[in-house]
């Protein structure tokens, strides 16, 4: 698949922890992870108010470890904001969830994570830190 | 198929592509060529023969002028902003998120995004000029807290570092561990305005950050690090009586710097400094700011612990910050309350200073 000038510009302004080495064209790294989902009967918007839910949750005892149903979720926030790559007007608070369910797992996120997933349907590449796996996530937020 | 056809399609197909490549590398030479450009700044009040073909951000820190970016020339940030009065063509699909119309009209641009390609007049604020870039040696590392750091620098011979009590430095980090890149954030100065040849900088470990993570695991003393600044409109006003100060984490650098400025140069105001923190082991600089507390008695710091712990046996003020703010500040008058911190902190309290009067005009805090 061959990227259009819009996606190389993004590309190029990405961090390469974002993408983690991943040099599939943007395009195919979100339509092969939107395909996963999809196939499991489920949207990104599903996976992103789950998130959001969580986060919420969290918010009310910033820095101190909440229960919410089966997960634990610790939200804590940092000085400053960070944009979207995706050139979005949108500058996210810099606030990582961190969520560890009933056998242990435990999976972190930014609020940004949420927007991309949301809006862009972007995961971020294979092999970046930041990567939240669609049906990992999914299986974690008891969505399948 | 006969395996000599085979070949000289092969050998045909890459003919092709290496004369493809030449046109392809001529042409770049030939249209992205843009020769000697002017910049023409303030009205001629500078002006600069450069290079063209690159951002004007990049041409601009080349010849050494430093305009504020918080995302490194990404089109994230939307901080790198300058009035472009000629020579940028249209504003493009990557601009226009961040341009206001009343900025439109300014001819502001995204100067990360805009690149010179012929002569431009370029509106620059003074103040910028006096930005300087800084290769500083790291004196001392020192844990604050458990996830805050104070990285103390000695600015090189022959430069001295000059700032408004309350202004911020960009700090470059180098690739290290797994990190490939280099990356730039800003962080408020928490030393003292009056030192010209060191800097300090406290900084906070965000887990999977690029730069708290370098400074928190890869830095040592005796390292080289590269600053430029300083920058930044979050400074002492002081057109009133009282400072309400608030603070949380390592919000507390500017404030720190703020506080001994406004000490140092004897200034009449009454301060007053909630600080924010869950537990005991959040907290950092308590001994120094009882002390300033019995030297000068204008000041007063008002720690407030959200979650405390047991075992941290705290007798002083309990809840979010915004509690103490709420009880103990009558109303806006006379004030002017300056803010660092996290963006739900800060939202919560510009709400609570509002209710009591506070505006606008004075409250003050840093948008990166």
């Amino acid at each position: 698949m061959k990227e259009n000038p819009i996606e190389l510009k993004l590309r190029q302004d990405m961090t390469e922890s974002l993408l983690g080495g991943d040099t599939r064209p943007l395009s195919e790294i979100i339509e092969s992870d939107l395909a996963e989902l999809s196939a499991a009967g489920l949207t990104q918007r599903q996976l992103a108010e789950a998130m959001r839910a969580l986060t919420e949750k969290g918010l009310a005892r910033q820095g101190i470890e909440t229960r919410a149903g089966d997960h634990t979720v610790l939200v804590e926030e940092y000085m400053g904001r960070i944009g979207c790559p995706f050139k979005h007007a949108v500058r996210e608070a810099k606030r990582n969830t961190t969520v560890t369910d009933g056998k242990g797992k435990t999976l972190r996120w930014s609020d940004l994570s949420i927007h991309l997933i949301e809006a862009h349907g972007f995961f971020q590449g294979l092999g970046s830190p930041y990567r939240l796996e669609p049906l990992e996530l999914a299986a974690f937020l008891g969505l399948i | 198929m006969d395996f000599s056809v085979i070949l000289r399609t092969v050998g045909i197909l890459s003919l092709i592509s290496a004369a493809l490549s030449a046109i392809i590398s001529l042409s770049e030479k030939v249209f992205n060529n843009y020769g000697t450009c002017e910049l023409d700044i303030n009205g001629g009040r500078k002006v600069l023969k450069v290079e063209g073909g690159r951002s004007l951000l990049s041409t601009l820190a080349s010849e050494k002028i430093y305009i504020p970016s918080a995302c490194g020339g990404k089109a994230t940030c939307g901080l790198c902003k300058v009035q472009v009065l000629e020579g940028a063509g249209p504003i493009l699909p990557t601009e226009e998120p961040y341009l206001s119309q009343q900025e439109r009209e300014k001819h502001m641009r995204l100067s990360c995004q805009i690149k010179v390609k012929g002569n431009m007049k370029l509106g620059i604020p003074e103040e910028l000029f006096n930005i300087q870039e800084f290769v500083c040696e790291v004196e001392s590392l020192t844990d604050m807290t458990y996830d805050i750091k104070r990285v103390r620098m000695k600015i090189p011979e022959g430069q001295q570092i000059s700032f408004k009590a309350g202004q911020f430095m960009q700090f470059y980090s180098k690739p290290y561990g797994k990190v490939k890149e280099e990356a730039f954030r800003a962080y408020s100065i928490s030393s003292k305005a009056s030192e010209h040849d060191h800097v300090e900088l406290l900084i906070r470990l965000v887990p999977g950050g690029l730069v708290t993570g370098y400074v928190h695991t890869a830095l040592k003393e005796g390292d080289k690090v590269r600053l430029s600044g300083p920058y930044g409109d979050f400074y002492l006003r002081g057109n009133c009586e009282e400072l309400i100060m608030i603070a949380g984490g390592s919000g507390l650098a500017p404030i720190r710097s703020l506080i001994y400025d406004v000490i140092e140069k004897g200034l009449p105001h009454k301060i007053r400094f909630f600080f924010g923190a869950n537990s005991r082991r959040d907290l950092y600089y308590v001994e120094e700011f009882a002390q300033i507390e019995k030297d000068y008695p204008q000041f007063s710091f008002i720690p407030c612990l959200a979650f405390p712990k047991p075992e941290d046996e705290w007798t002083g003020n309990t809840g979010f910050v915004t509690v103490a703010l709420d009880r103990d500040v009558d109303s806006g008058a006379g004030k002017e309350a300056y803010l660092c911190g996290s963006p739900g902190m800060l939202d919560a309290s510009i709400k609570v200073l509002k209710s009591k009067g506070f505006t606008d005009e004075t409250i003050f805090y840093d948008k990166f």
